[in-house]
């Protein structure tokens, strides 16, 4: 008994004034982000007269942009995807919609809704692909742009692949069949590869939780939050984390991870990377991980911008199963592609990417959960072995989610300040109760996760991932829940 | 831990810690309560001053003048309200409306405002001000526009440009030519709309880009030409597709020429479907694709057999029906 | 053209009242509706003798209002309102029906004289 009140003892003196360093930090730097994103977004607030979106909407000379959009068994959604991407509002863009071996009538409703030809010219080899090309289809009117590439099951990477293999526009948007896309969503997100066309080689668009939204036709009509509070919990981290997080990241110059529901990218740099990787489970992240790569090694000047404006929403998931499962991706995928590009952490050849965001992720987010959990494992058994006084412990406690819950509550004021899109007394009550109960459970939990996805990837459990996610969709036909995008 | 820090310290930090989160709720409420009612406030200004606005904006001219008595004697909230629900409006509308709806301003003194605020120290404001000179029909406002077009700060700069090209005046045009080059800093696809927008009188002068040293000019000005029917513009796009040596220029000319349809571009565009740059065949061979098939069997069942499979596919397209 | 009903579909407020105010003053009977769905619910049961219908609107469009119109055999003359760069939505237009188009920025006082033309041709 001695022995280990002895061995915690030095624990402790070992690991407390690290961990204390460590919650202070992630927690400050988290809210230099979002001070840094407050600042963007006053500026951009001042400049909202005058964006030029409408002369860009109206100009034949805006970029041409290639939407491409997988689809995996989407029969009850693709008819009306097709239509709201074909309606948004933009002078010039076609849609590629690539079935992925969808094992229901995706195919079929497509072709008969929008009267679809083969067109059996050869294919383009721009780009590898490894699932088997089947068909393509175009529609033979002048009233919409559309291609359907069908090939055989590949998963999502090489789906996307197979797209933009098929792409003739300058810049090429990666859209998911499910998430509701706003009218202006093109204009939005192109408009840094206007403003700065030497520069600009991707931009993401903002994803946001769509439970809880009014919808109709495809067009989300009105923003609410969702009643269930798994969801609730959802929008405030996508708005602390994703929203406000990103586009600190993008002042910084140092955005590395951008939407796989709404990332647009210069097709010549696009094909120049060689398209996503098909085996990377954390792909969005990879594959800009890749441009920062390619662009700093030839020293070519070069800009990843964040748009924070709303244009996408996605369903987050509903139940504990669904975003588990998320989440051990998500962090599977962190994990794989930081120690990919290890090379270029502490690189100074990287620049900020090297020196200040890549080392970020490493520490606050993948050891995030690590600590996390020893935290909540070392606590207890201090208070236990009586090496830690209970009010003490306490309050450290205390303080840990206090800081925490702060650091939420700042990211609330700044939404508000900004897109204020919760607009209703309701919906603030909801967001700062969502903020609160975040840190009793919800935290814990996806640590758990967390370090289950990366335990999982540590032992090497690799193909069989993307067949899991496949096989998880179909178990669930009721609910229309995918593993949605960072 | 227990000897890491005094508990006072650590109690102290919570209690810091706690007043900042129910600071941050104060706020956030606070915030939106300010907002909520000057939403409120501005929607009963707007029930108010909008059918005025909507009023003098459909006005016969014998009835306009009556009807601007009203924002004569507006001030503060109800002169911005009225301002901004005018201006909102010019961007949707020409003609008679527009004219109606200056006159609005002018009565508001918005115009004279804008007029000062172009020599403000804060580029945000001859910003601001340049955009709303490009929007009324008001011809002394050109002359504040191609100055500002010149401004030290690349966003008035390209807000000007643009401002110049909605205003749709001739005296605009010179300006609008001297913002094309790469050097000028405002993008080329603004500089291009705006010239575009002002087209009736920038087809003429358009050509000249043509011989341009920078290659951006050269560029854009072929992007154009197809699009403003500039006199001579054929023969110029054939002869940049044939020689010029930025593969960029000759791809726009190609594009431009796959607009226009002339037959007697068929020799370069096939000369171009097999040169050295890949984006320029691509382009050339999709241009001849697009042609009367009379004009281009011949070439095309060549190019069909190309060793490049993007050209193969392009000389393949299928006219789309219209 | 006194007394002839005509229906003003678009979602912005401010181009739907410059227009339903542009014709009221010459004499028209204006009706307006706020969206796509009221909008072809109004016109086939308005009996009317004209409709203006902006193509961009959110949920149903234009076009779908149009082509839905048509498909109930509804021939009232129909004015389409579209921006200005998207030819693709005058085409598909007229593929559905569309009697006549203004793009936008687009004169009100224009547009009231083309009303007037399509009423006096239908």
């Amino acid at each position: 008994m001695d022995a280990t009140r002895d061995i915690l003892s030095a624990i402790f003196a070992f690991l407390a004034i690290p961990m204390l360093a460590y919650f202070i930090a992630i927690n400050t730097s988290y809210l230099a982000l979002i001070a840094l994103a407050s600042r963007h977004f006053a500026k951009h607030a001042r400049r909202s007269s005058f964006t030029g979106e409408r002369s860009m909407a109206a100009s034949p000379l805006s970029l041409g942009i290639s939407v491409v959009m997988p689809a995996y068994n989407e029969e009850t959604v693709i008819v009306a995807s097709v239509r709201s991407v074909l309606d948004l509002r933009y002078p010039d863009h076609e849609v590629i919609v690539v079935n992925d071996g969808s094992t229901d009538a995706t195919l079929q409703i497509l072709i008969d809704t929008f009267g679809l030809v083969p067109d059996d010219r050869e294919h383009p080899v721009r780009l590898p692909v490894r699932g088997h090309i089947r068909q393509i289809w175009v529609s033979p009117s002048s009233e919409f742009d559309l291609t359907v590439v069908d090939k055989e099951n590949s998963g999502r990477s090489d789906t996307l692949n197979a797209g933009i293999r098929f792409a003739e526009r300058d810049l090429v948007v990666m859209v998911d069949a499910d998430s509701l896309i706003d009218p202006d969503a093109l204009l939005k997100v192109s408009k840094p590869f206007a403003d700065d066309p030497e520069n600009t080689v991707a931009t993401g668009g903002v994803v946001r939780a769509v439970n809880g939204c009014l919808v109709n036709r495809g067009r989300v009509v009105e923003v609410g939050m969702p009643r269930q509070l798994l969801a609730k919990i959802q929008v405030v981290e996508y708005l602390r984390a994703f929203l406000l997080g990103r586009t600190g990241w993008s002042q910084l110059n140092a955005l590395v991870l951008i939407s796989g529901a709404f990332g647009m990218f210069r097709r010549d740099i696009l094909l120049e990377v060689g398209g996503l990787d098909a085996d990377s489970i954390g792909e969005d992240f990879e594959l800009v991980m890749r441009i920062h790569r390619l662009m700093r090694r030839s020293k070519r000047p070069y800009r990843v911008t964040f748009v924070a404006e709303p244009v996408s929403w996605t369903e987050v998931p509903p139940t504990m199963r669904v975003l588990a499962r998320q989440r051990r991706r998500w962090h599977r995928g962190l994990w794989e592609v930081l120690w990919k590009y290890r090379g270029m952490t502490f690189n100074p050849r990287y620049g900020v990417v090297g020196m200040v965001a890549l080392p970020f992720y490493w520490l606050f987010e993948l050891f995030a959960p690590l600590l996390e959990l020893s935290g909540l494992i070392l606590v207890p058994l201090g208070l236990a072995f009586g090496l830690v006084d209970p009010g003490y412990g306490l309050m450290f406690l205390l303080v840990s989610y206090a800081y925490g819950f702060f650091v939420t509550l700042a990211a609330l004021v700044v939404e508000e300040a900004s897109f204020h899109r919760y607009d209703r007394w309701r919906d603030l009550g909801s967001c700062i109760w969502a903020a609160f109960v975040e840190n009793l459970g919800y935290r814990q939990l996806t640590a758990v996760w967390r370090l289950q996805g990366w335990w999982a990837a540590l032992r090497g459990t690799k193909q069989e991932w993307g067949v899991m996610t496949r096989a998880g969709f179909l178990e669930e036909p009721a609910v229309t829940v995918r593993e949605g995008s960072r | 831990m227990p000897t890491l820090f005094p508990s006072s310290v650590v109690f102290v930090v919570l209690i810091a810690c706690t007043i900042a989160c129910v600071v941050a709720i104060v706020l956030v409420t606070v915030m939106r309560l300010a907002r909520r009612v000057r939403g409120s406030r501005l929607q009963r200004l707007t029930e108010r001053i909008r059918p005025a606005v909507l009023q003098a904006a459909v006005a016969e001219q014998d009835a306009l003048d009556n009807s601007l008595t009203v924002f004569r004697s507006m001030r503060g909230r109800a002169r911005r309200n009225a301002e901004s629900i005018a201006t909102r409006m010019l961007y949707d509308v020409t003609g008679e409306t527009r004219t109606n709806l200056t006159y609005v301003l002018a009565a508001c003194g918005t115009i004279t405002r804008a007029v000062s605020r172009t020599t403000s120290t804060v580029p945000v404001r001859r910003a601001r001000a340049a955009e709303i000179l490009g929007l009324i029909d008001y011809p002394d406002a050109i002359s504040h526009l191609i100055r500002l077009a010149q401004d030290e700060s690349d966003e008035v700069r390209a807000v000007a440009t643009r401002a110049l090209g909605r205003s749709g005046r001739p005296e605009a045009i010179a300006g609008l030519l001297a913002a094309l080059p790469s050097s000028s800093g405002v993008p080329a696809v603004v500089v291009g709309s705006a010239l575009l927008e002002a087209a009736e009188h920038s087809a003429a002068a358009i050509g000249r880009g043509f011989t341009d040293s920078d290659p951006a000019v050269r560029r854009t000005t072929a992007i154009l030409a197809s699009h403003v029917m500039s006199p001579g513009a054929t023969p110029r796009l054939i002869r940049a597709l044939a020689t010029d040596d930025e593969p960029l220029v000759r791809i726009a000319a190609a594009r431009s020429i796959m607009r226009l349809q002339t037959r007697d571009a068929v020799p370069a565009l096939y000369e171009a479907a097999s040169s050295e740059h890949s984006g320029v065949r691509i382009a050339a061979t999709t241009a001849l694709a697009t042609f009367p098939p009379a004009w281009t069997h011949e070439v095309l069942t060549d190019l069909k057999h190309h060793p490049d499979v993007d050209i193969r596919r392009a000389a393949s397209a299928t006219p789309i029906e219209g | 053209m006194p007394g002839k009903r005509i229906l003003v579909v678009d979602d912005e407020a401010d181009i739907r009242d410059l227009i339903a105010l542009k014709l009221g003053s010459a004499g028209y009977d204006v009706q307006v509706a706020l969206d796509g769905n009221s909008g072809l619910q109004q016109a086939l049961t308005g009996n009317f003798d004209g409709i203006v219908l902006d193509v961009m609107m959110p949920g149903m469009s234009g076009i779908d209002v149009l082509s839905a119109l048509r498909q109930a055999e509804v021939t009232t003359p129909v004015l389409l309102l579209t921006a200005k760069a998207q030819e693709r939505d005058v085409e598909a237009g007229f593929a559905v029906g569309a009697d006549d188009y203004v793009t936008k920025p687009f004169s009100p006082r224009a547009l009231l004289a083309r009303v007037n033309a399509l009423l006096t041709r239908g």
